[in-house]
């Protein structure tokens, strides 16, 4: 089990890579994993962008929502639809 | 009631979708729909649509489940298409059906207004000088916002 994270559209473009599998030590909430991947990844400052929206587990997330072995942690830019 | 959201990565045949409703429940008196379709112009050649499976689809079933609760409708249809696209192909069909036309034609404005930036989806377009994805516009958000802050607002 791992804190599975996926990015979408120009965030996948950006971090050059549509998904991470994190250590769940790594971070108890979105604000966590955020901080990790700035510090491991050169690209992981555009995750704290304001424009950016999560979603854990299907549910609209933000900064302070909590994660845990197994769950989803989607990285997405705003939708553009229809 | 009913309710049908689908993501397809096939092209779209709004024609047969709206066969399909006209003329099958007796207690709708009006049937609307918009369509959107892929836009020419500034060298645009093809758009491609991208979706969250399973999340997308969760969404769309949402925003048709408020329309119906909002303005009883008889039947909602939300069918997105996802993938490669050209110009002049249906991107998206949004229908409604309702006793009454003033009900089926705010649910599918609703439909389509919510659907535009709160379901996620992401459009790259392709030109002939490259590629880009394409932000939505400010009056998107301002049309679905100006929705979802009516909420309570249930007279149509």
């Amino acid at each position: 089990m791992a804190l599975n994270i996926r990015y979408f559209a120009s965030l996948r473009d950006e971090m050059g890579r549509s998904e991470d599998a994190l250590d769940a030590a790594v971070a108890d909430q979105v604000s966590g994993i955020i901080a990790h991947l700035k510090e491991s990844d050169e690209k992981g400052w555009v995750l704290a962008e304001p424009f950016v929206r999560i979603i854990v587990n299907g549910a609209v997330a933000h900064a302070e929502t909590p994660v845990a072995d197994g769950d989803e942690i989607a990285f997405c830019p705003p939708f553009s639809g229809g | 009631m009913s309710i049908q959201v689908r993501i397809v990565t096939e092209a779209l045949d709004p024609a047969a979708s709206m066969a399909e409703l006209c003329g099958r429940d007796s207690e709708a008196g009006a049937v609307s729909s918009f369509i959107g379709q892929v836009r020419g112009g500034d060298g645009l050649v093809a758009l491609e649509l991208e979706h969250y499976p399973g999340v997308t689809e969760a969404a769309l079933e949402d925003i048709a489940q408020a329309a119906v609760q909002r303005w009883s409708l008889t039947e909602a249809r939300i069918i997105h298409r996802v993938g490669r696209m050209e110009i002049g192909e249906p991107i998206v069909l949004v229908a409604a059906t309702a006793p009454h036309r003033r009900a089926a034609l705010a649910a599918v404005e609703f439909m389509i207004d919510v659907l535009k930036t709160q379901a996620p989806f992401w459009k790259k377009e392709y030109t002939r000088a490259g590629s880009r994805w394409i932000e939505p516009r400010d009056e998107d958000h301002v049309a679905a916002e100006g929705w979802l802050r009516s909420k309570q607002d249930q007279a149509v």
